[in-house]
């Protein structure tokens, strides 16, 4: 089942407008073009409107492409959606809050009419990997930011997806819950070898867990460029760490003074 | 502020308002020497006197009264509900429709409800319908507005684990509306008490409705009126209390959305 | 700016509507007579022939409900800062008065009309009794709402308790103040209606509308009647609405709107 070589996400020449009510045109995404490799952890970076979310959305097929191809293991988003192909961790933790946790984490199997006592038993096991056993039965109102988040974690792993989708998961929490959260994906990714497609506008965060860092500005709605970062895990904040953070600030340079 | 200081605010409230009751009673009765004394403001304790001398009739005509206010509100709740799925289903249908129901608002529904008496040959039918058609408008609004503001990250979560259309609305937006179509409720369940004994006293032989317009106007057991006054109103307020009661059962405290 | 649309699918539900009355489509699927359900045609005619005799009963309906609808706000407004000021006192009361507010108009009519001599009279203080309770609810709300920083601002600058609640609290309460008065309009001429049901008085929108509905060849009139009724009470409303947006111009809740 793990396909270790070779193409997860081809994605040729995507071009993507906006129509707002008047008629007029924003172009999010100009001719964009990216090889994601199946196993890698690849982060989107970029500021807000920079359409890295777009892209993620396009490839789950929420959002369709104005032109351009994409396939995903060879299938177009929308059939490999079908075929449980995605784990999607949204930014917003996106619960349904009259269900606890392990009916949470039981709903895409649900959804797939998977029988119930074996999709609790998937579920139960998710829930360990976020360390979440304990609180199974309690309602999300009840859980912490973090602790949220790691349910919708559980959440997305729970059909087996090979590609694993996130949009800035972690952005609304505070410092010392990301780090736990960051040992959690890694331990995840490096346990179970998902591809990884990862959106962020935190470039400590970008450096810290991805192999490939896709930077996007606003101005070209285009990939600036895309970084290798090969550091070897667990990343401590040294000198090369260092570096690979100013190197791609750097790219954004221009950006920073156009706002001032 | 503490539950103690709330109660024994209220029972001065209560006491004061009982004194000046009783001091009216006295003063029309004994000082004034008002023939209708005894039918304006009678002393509390003749009320309670009669009501022990009427239970059996009050009651028995409150039941009827209940009973085709439930049967009412019970079409009228299925009728809103279905409305507002099929509104949600079809954008134009709701644009065409909603309109008339945000206008519906702001008439006054129930002083319009003899319209029934010319659609309907039976007379129980047509009580029915009046209370039907008075719970109908608040309960499709509201039922409406909830499955309106679902959010757009939840819809997505859905779609992304693959829900079909159907499963969306089983699992998300039906219970996601829930606490929604409970404020519906709790508007219209008094409402259809007070159209129910509206209804019994345009055209009805029974009822606490009828009770109160056959003993107003001289006929019947005089001592009837208060009694039936008192239950009536006592009815009101029950049966928002009911709704409540009821969606601390079906609803968990955690889940449900603060009183709009 | 509001998109074509949104003015012509109402539209044509509406005309696909009374088409289907005035040809008799709805009667004949329900298996409904004329003299039941009157047409569009006769309902329109009745209420174009008939303007003139509608003008005294217009009359008599909506100068108590206006009236009514003022003095309940004003003296619901009072309540709720009453309660404000002096909370635990308030708190029996304003239970109290929603209480009060909790009985039917239907049971609360027939009684007025035996404590207070003509028509007028019971119809108003019904009125009254709706409207104050309902603007009592609301204000009190919007008066007690208030962000806790605000409150500490105004108190690091030496304020008062009289200063904070009318540079903070008594401003925070207008939107609450104003949704009040919209939900008074319906619920105004509803008691109003209903009060005219009971009344000895043989004049009156509510009158005619029980009178004309319960009558085998007037039904047509009834229904122009009902059309009359719910004209002036979206008018009210819109009335009111307008007044919201001139005055709360600044509150967030109108900012879309425009």
């Amino acid at each position: 089942m793990k396909k270790l070589s070779g193409y997860a996400i081809k994605i040729d020449n995507i071009t993507k407008v906006f129509y707002d009510a008047k008629g007029k045109g924003r172009v999010v995404l100009d001719n964009v073009s990216l090889n994601i490799n199946a196993g890698d952890f690849v982060s989107l970076l970029g500021p807000s409107g920079c359409g890295k979310t777009t892209l993620l959305r396009i490839i789950a097929g929420l959002e369709e492409k104005t032109s351009g191809g994409i396939s995903v293991f060879g299938m177009s988003p929308r059939d490999a959606r079908v075929k449980n192909t995605y784990g999607f961790v949204f930014q917003d933790p996106s619960l349904l809050e009259w269900r606890t946790v392990l009916e949470n984490v039981c709903l895409p199997l649900e959804l797939k009419k998977v029988p119930k006592k074996k999709r609790i038993e998937i579920a139960r096991e998710k829930l360990s990997l976020v360390d979440l056993s304990a609180y199974e039965k309690n309602y999300p109102s009840e859980l912490s930011g973090g602790m949220k988040q790691r349910v919708g974690i559980a959440r997305a792993l729970v059909t087996e997806p090979e590609i694993l989708l996130m949009d800035e998961p972690f952005s609304a929490l505070d410092e010392f819950t990301k780090e736990r959260l960051y040992n959690d994906i890694l331990r995840i990714w490096q346990k179970t070898n998902k591809t990884i497609v990862f959106v962020t506008h935190n470039i400590n965060e970008a450096v810290k867990l991805s192999n490939k860092v896709c930077v996007m500005t606003t101005n070209s709605a285009k990939i600036a460029k895309v970084a290798e970062i090969d550091i070897p895990y667990p990343r401590k904040r040294n000198v090369d760490f260092i570096n690979k953070v100013s190197e791609i600030k750097e790219i954004f340079e221009g950006y920073f003074y156009e706002n001032i | 502020m503490k539950t103690s200081k709330k109660l024994i605010s209220l029972s001065v409230w209560l006491i004061l308002f009982v004194l000046i009751w009783e001091a009216a009673a006295m003063v029309l009765s004994d000082i004034l020497h008002d023939p209708l004394a005894e039918k304006k403001v009678p002393k509390l304790l003749t009320i309670a006197k009669s009501f022990l001398e009427n239970y059996q009739v009050i009651l028995n005509q409150s039941f009827i009264t209940l009973s085709y206010a439930f049967s009412g509100l019970l079409i009228g709740t299925a009728l809103g509900v279905i409305l507002a799925i099929t509104l949600r289903l079809s954008k134009t249908l709701e644009k065409a429709v909603l309109p008339y129901l945000l206008a519906s608002q702001m008439v006054p529904i129930l002083g319009l409800a003899p319209i029934m008496f010319g659609l309907f040959k039976n007379i129980s039918a047509c009580r029915v319908a009046i209370c039907a058609y008075t719970t109908f408008f608040p309960v499709s609004l509201n039922m409406l507005l909830g499955l309106n503001s679902v959010p757009e990250n939840l819809n997505s979560m859905m779609r992304v684990f693959g829900a079909k259309k159907f499963q969306i609305y089983k699992k998300l937006l039906i219970p996601f509306s829930l606490p929604y179509l409970f404020s519906g409720l709790k508007i219209s369940a008094p409402v259809a008490i007070s159209a129910s004994i509206l209804a019994d006293t345009l055209s009805a032989k029974d009822g606490i409705g009828y009770v109160i317009i056959y003993t107003l106007y001289g006929a019947g057991t005089a001592g009837q009126f208060w009694p039936a006054i008192i239950v009536s109103a006592l009815l009101g307020v029950l049966s928002f209390f009911a709704v409540n009661f009821i969606e601390a059962i079906l609803l968990p405290k955690k889940i449900r959305v603060d009183e709009q | 700016m509001k998109r074509v649309s949104d003015f012509i699918y109402p539209l044509l539900f509406g005309v696909i509507l009374i088409a289907l009355l005035q040809l008799k489509i709805i009667h004949a699927v329900f298996n409904i007579k004329t003299l039941q359900l009157p047409l569009p045609y006769d309902i329109f005619k009745a209420f174009v022939l008939n303007a003139k005799d509608f003008v005294p009963h217009i009359y008599v309906t909506i100068i108590p409900a206006i009236c009514g609808l003022l003095i309940g706000a004003a003296l619901g407004y009072i309540y709720a800062v009453f309660v404000t000021l002096f909370k635990n006192a308030g708190f029996g009361f304003l239970f109290l008065v929603t209480l009060i507010n909790s009985i039917p108009v239907v049971a609360l009519a027939p009684l007025m009309n035996r404590w207070f001599p003509g028509s007028f009279m019971p119809k108003i203080i019904v009125i009254i009794l709706a409207a104050s309770g309902i603007m009592a609810q609301n204000a009190y709300m919007g008066l007690n709402n208030i962000s806790k920083s605000m409150v500490d601002l105004m108190k690091t600058y030496g304020a008062g308790r009289f200063e904070i609640l009318g540079k903070i609290q008594i401003p925070n309460s207008l939107p609450n103040v104003f949704s009040a008065l919209k939900l008074g309009v319906s619920s105004t001429m509803l008691a109003t209606i209903i009060s005219e049901f009971f009344a000895s008085d043989t004049k009156g929108l509510g009158y005619m509308i029980k009178y004309t509905l319960k009558v085998g060849n007037q039904k047509h009139i009834g229904w122009a009647y009902i059309l009359v009724v719910s004209i002036l009470s979206i008018t009210l409303y819109l009335l009111v609405y307008c007044l919201e947006r001139r005055i709360l111009s600044w509150h967030v809740s109108q900012k879309r709107l425009k």
